[in-house]
């Protein structure tokens, strides 16, 4: 099937959906037999729009128990009058100890109480998560769209994206940090995702880069894409990490001791504008099935 | 594109009157206009804005209220950009709570490259954009269904595309010379994939069995003009001349994987994490080539005057990864983590490759007829890695925090290449041999909040025995302090950021010596409701040396790299019921390697009506300005309307 008529028969499929399958909201809704969160909480009964709310809906209310699954019971917060300190808060670390009662579920990578992003004064699951959002729309919750948000803390990745005149596109089309970095696993190259075959992230996008190749390049023996590229934003064609290509590849290609790279052989006249372009030759840089030398 | 926004365009306008009834909604929708002076080129490599309709954002979310819906209690579609590029994005999720989810991915990416500077030997010349250019389009599809979401046992299958095509131009090397030629790709990446999970009492996990296929093709021909090649004059004597070139090559490749983990928590202080990855993938490939014209080998020691070639390879990668971890709960506010992972991958690359040169010549005049080359290789990659690490975290020390971490790092490289790839031998050739490298590492970081004010720092020590790579750091140290603060209501916030990373190999004549220094800053402050002012401000400096060998002359020379980058940016949003004001102004300059300077300015008005429905006027101004070549200069200016609707 074509994607344009995939694409085309899905959101015909799914348009209809809301508004034939969805219920919606009961004219009048019955009052509940006792006093209700959003008796007083507007934000409780606005909670309709919130995931936590998923499934649990009850005749057009939100029942007190998708409430007190994070806040404990409010029935003694109610009986003294509203009196906040019968009711659980929910600040900084320790509320994110009430998120991590059911969010702490750790895969192969993922570990949200361990990760970077978790459970510390600094940065905890409300620094980016606003859990009584009332709007459906704002994807998993979070504060403010997602590249602004990893921005407030990562001033110099943000500005490396938005400055750099090449760079990958990120908060339109698709693309964001959490694309290629977990938030939630933890620091270090942990939080840097791979495909689901284990490889690095970049391949899930560059299938064409993949490979196996019967002759790869050496940088993908020991590197990866960044032994080459800048990951974030480059000041140089192709996010390369040098302005020419004569250098980027000369720093590896001229063995010193016992390091990995070839040196090439000395009709390779660097003065001449032919052999400083190395892959106006050496096409085939990412792999080839029919080069040893990378040239086709 | 086009076609498809034409498609989605009305649909979902028919689709907004049922969804803006009770549930959020986000939509702006409109036409944008460009005005390019310059070098287009470069500026479609860079931005690549075009004009025409454009769906800058449309999101919607729908839930079930009663608690009485039988198929759907949640709906939410997503989508950004759908229109006139450069990349757009249509996920679309639903589901009914404990009986299954959907979830659907779109993502369509146009890759468009023509650089005047890049891998262009004949820029000398004035001659641009370079000879490898593109414009290629991306698409992306991932569907997964997953039934019984949150039950003790559930299930997921799924599947996702990946397409690549499109025109390009390359350049290909034969008999002593580069001839333009225009490339073709079209690949096609499909992947199935069933999983299950389990998630019963204190125990977590799940398998995931994928099947991958790829295809691709790849088509390489003779530009129209090209045939005198890059260089111009005689080799021996001998013109090289091509009239004709054509390569064809078609990959497959299978790779089946499995990805399973497995958690549990045994006791409530303790997790205990195992998780596993592997793939075989396997990949045949199958070339053919016709060349023709008056050529020069060195490598055969003959003129002549075509090749027809027949590449035959086949590959098998196989990889695998195990991680183990367990986290405890020392007491409130003290964790301890430790892991260990173990990862191994082999390659073996087996490549057939004839080669028939025709009407060869030797230098010396005499006429050999055809000759055919054979080349029969065999290579092989293997490469294991043990990372372990211990930290601790302690998060509950009043307002301060604190985390330390210590890992090891072991990794074992053989590479055996075939004969054929080794161009020089010891002691000036590295293509294979085996490598071991050991990295020790701490990290520690600290924090410290109070009263709106965060302080935050962190540091890294990295410490190699052995370098695999030149450019791998024998010790890189980096460090990173962030401050900012925020005035209950967010009426004022400031933040500055510091980082710095050196990186070093200076043992057996490599001289690599790297730093790399970002300082940023960000104001903000709303001294009404109605009014937002902000700035920034970004400072990246990187600086590079290592020695690196010049080939004609086998000599030593250093390779410096420089970096100096400032970004200063400005901007204020004004509402002014029921009009809002947004401008903004920023500034890039580099200095160093390649100096460039990059101006931007954009602005928005937007006319807030009835219900939630608005008008938008936009403009963006794009100056990009290379200070030693005007030859990548542009200027861009993009405009657009936009009808807008908020529910």
């Amino acid at each position: 099937m074509r994607p344009t008529v995939f694409l085309g028969v899905a959101l015909l499929l799914l348009i209809g959906l809301p508004s034939s399958i969805v219920a919606s909201p009961p004219e009048s809704a019955e009052a509940q037999p006792t006093a209700s969160c959003s008796d007083c909480h507007e934000q409780a009964g606005a909670f309709i729009n919130n995931p936590h709310a998923r499934g649990k809906m009850d005749q057009g209310q939100v029942p007190n128990a998708v409430c007190e699954s994070c806040h404990g019971s409010g029935t003694a917060h109610m009986d003294a009058g509203g009196d906040t300190t019968m009711i659980k808060g929910l600040k900084g670390a320790q509320g994110a100890d009430a998120c991590l009662s059911c969010h702490a579920r750790p895969d192969g990578k993922t570990t949200h109480r361990g990760s970077a992003h978790a459970n510390t004064a600094e940065v905890n699951c409300k620094s980016c998560h606003v859990i009584h959002s009332t709007n459906g729309t704002s994807y998993k919750l979070l504060v403010k769209p997602a590249t602004e948000l990893c921005g407030t803390c990562h001033l110099g990745a943000a500005a490396s994206f938005r400055d750099k005149p090449y760079s990958h596109r990120l908060g339109r089309g698709g693309m964001e940090c959490s694309t290629c970095h977990d938030p939630h696993a933890r620091a270090g190259k942990d939080n840097i995702r791979e495909t689901r075959s284990g490889e690095v992230i970049c391949l899930s996008c560059h299938a064409d880069k993949r490979g196996p190749f019967a002759y790869e390049h050496g940088a993908r023996v020991q590197g990866d894409c960044t032994s080459c590229h800048e990951a974030h934003g480059s000041n140089y064609p192709k996010q390369l990490k040098r302005s020419n290509v004569l250098q980027l590849c000369s720093e590896c290609h001229s063995p010193t001791g016992a390091t990995y790279g070839s040196q090439p052989p000395s009709f390779h006249s660097t003065g001449t504008a032919r052999y400083q372009n190395c892959t106006s030759c050496h096409t085939a840089i990412h792999g080839s099935n029919r080069s040893p030398a990378l040239l086709k | 594109m086009r076609k498809q926004f034409a498609l989605l365009l009305p649909l979902l306008l028919l689709a907004v009157p049922a969804l803006a009834e009770t549930f959020p909604l986000d939509m702006e929708l409109g036409y944008r206009w460009t005005s390019i002076d310059g070098n287009e080129d470069v500026y479609r490599s860079q931005i690549n804005e075009e004009e025409g309709f454009l769906l800058r954002n449309f999101n919607y979310y729908g839930t079930d209220t009663s608690g009485e819906a039988k198929l759907v209690d949640t709906f939410r579609i997503t989508a950004s950009d759908l229109g006139s590029g450069p990349s757009s994005m249509l996920r679309i999720d639903a589901g009914r709570a404990e009986i299954y989810k959907f979830r659907f991915n779109y993502q369509r990416m146009e890759a468009y490259n023509a650089l005047p500077a890049f891998a262009n030997p004949l820029l000398g010349q004035g001659i641009i954009p370079g000879q490898h250019t593109m414009d290629r389009t991306r698409n992306l599809f991932d569907a997964e269904v997953e039934f019984l979401p949150g039950k003790p046992i559930s299930f997921q299958l799924g599947y996702a595309q990946n397409n690549y095509e499109g025109p390009g131009t390359s350049t290909y090397f034969v008999g002593q010379d580069e001839f333009r030629v225009a490339e073709d790709v079209d690949d096609s990446e499909q992947e199935m994939r069933a999983g299950l999970s389990l998630n019963y009492a204190r125990l977590w996990g799940n398998i995931t069995q994928g099947w991958r296929s790829y295809s691709g093709d790849n088509t390489l021909t003779l530009l129209p003009g090209a045939g005198a090649g890059n260089n111009g004059g005689t080799i021996l004597g001998q013109p090289v001349t091509a009239s004709g070139i054509a390569l064809t090559g078609k990959t497959e490749g299978d790779t089946p994987f499995t990805n399973l983990y497995l958690s549990g928590r045994p006791i409530d202080r303790l997790t205990l994490t195992g998780s596993y990855v592997m793939s075989s993938a396997e990949s045949d490939f199958e070339g053919s080539e016709t060349t023709t014209g008056s050529f020069v080998g060195f490598d055969i020691g003959r003129f002549f005057g075509g090749l027809n070639q027949g590449a035959s390879t086949n590959v098998e990668n196989d990889m695998w990864r195990g991680r183990l971890r367990a986290e405890f709960v020392l007491a409130e506010g003290i964790d301890l983590i430790a892991g260990y992972q173990t990862e191994s991958r082999d390659q073996d690359g087996a490549a057939l490759i004839e080669t028939l040169f025709t009407n060869t010549v030797s230098f010396g005049g005499v006429n050999f007829g055809d000759l055919q080359q054979i080349v029969s290789s065999a290579n092989a990659i293997e490469r294991d890695e043990d990372v372990a690490d211990i930290g601790v975290q302690l998060s509950r020390l009043g307002p301060f925090s604190v985390r330390a971490t210590y890992s090891q790092t072991n990794q074992d490289i053989t590479a055996t290449p075939d004969v054929s790839e080794i161009v020089i031998d010891e002691p000036y050739g590295g293509q294979g041999g085996n490598f071991e490298r050991t990295i020790d590492t701490f990290d520690l970081g600290a924090s410290f909040v109070m009263a709106g004010f965060t302080l935050s720092a962190q540091y890294r020590d990295d410490s190699a025995d052995d370098a695999v790579f030149r450019t791998d750091y024998l010790d890189r140290t980096r460090s990173r302090v962030r401050a900012a603060y925020a005035t209950k209501g967010g009426m004022f916030r400031a933040s500055g950021l510091v980082e710095n990373t050196d990186a070093e190999n200076l043992e057996n004549g490599v001289g690599y010596d790297g730093s790399m220094d970002v300082y940023a800053a960000n104001f903000e402050l709303a001294p009404v409701k109605m009014l937002r002012l902000w700035a920034s401000y970004a400072q990246h400096d990187a600086a590079s040396v290592v020695s690196m060998r010049i080939p004609q002359s086998l000599t030593m020379t250093v390779s410096d790299e420089v970096e100096e980058g400032e970004s200063t940016e400005a901007g204020f949003s004004l509402m002014f019921k029921p009009v809002s004001f947004d401008l903004a102004y920023g500034t890039f300059e580099n200095e160093g390697s390649l100096p460039l300077e990059m101006n931007r300015l954009s602005g928005r008005v937007k006319l807030n009506l009835r219900n939630g429905a608005g008008i938008a006027a936009e403009y963006a101004y794009d100056e990009y300005d290379e200070t030693t070549t005007n030859l990548s200069d542009y200027t861009a200016a993009r405009y657009g309307i936009y009808l807008t609707l908020t529910r």
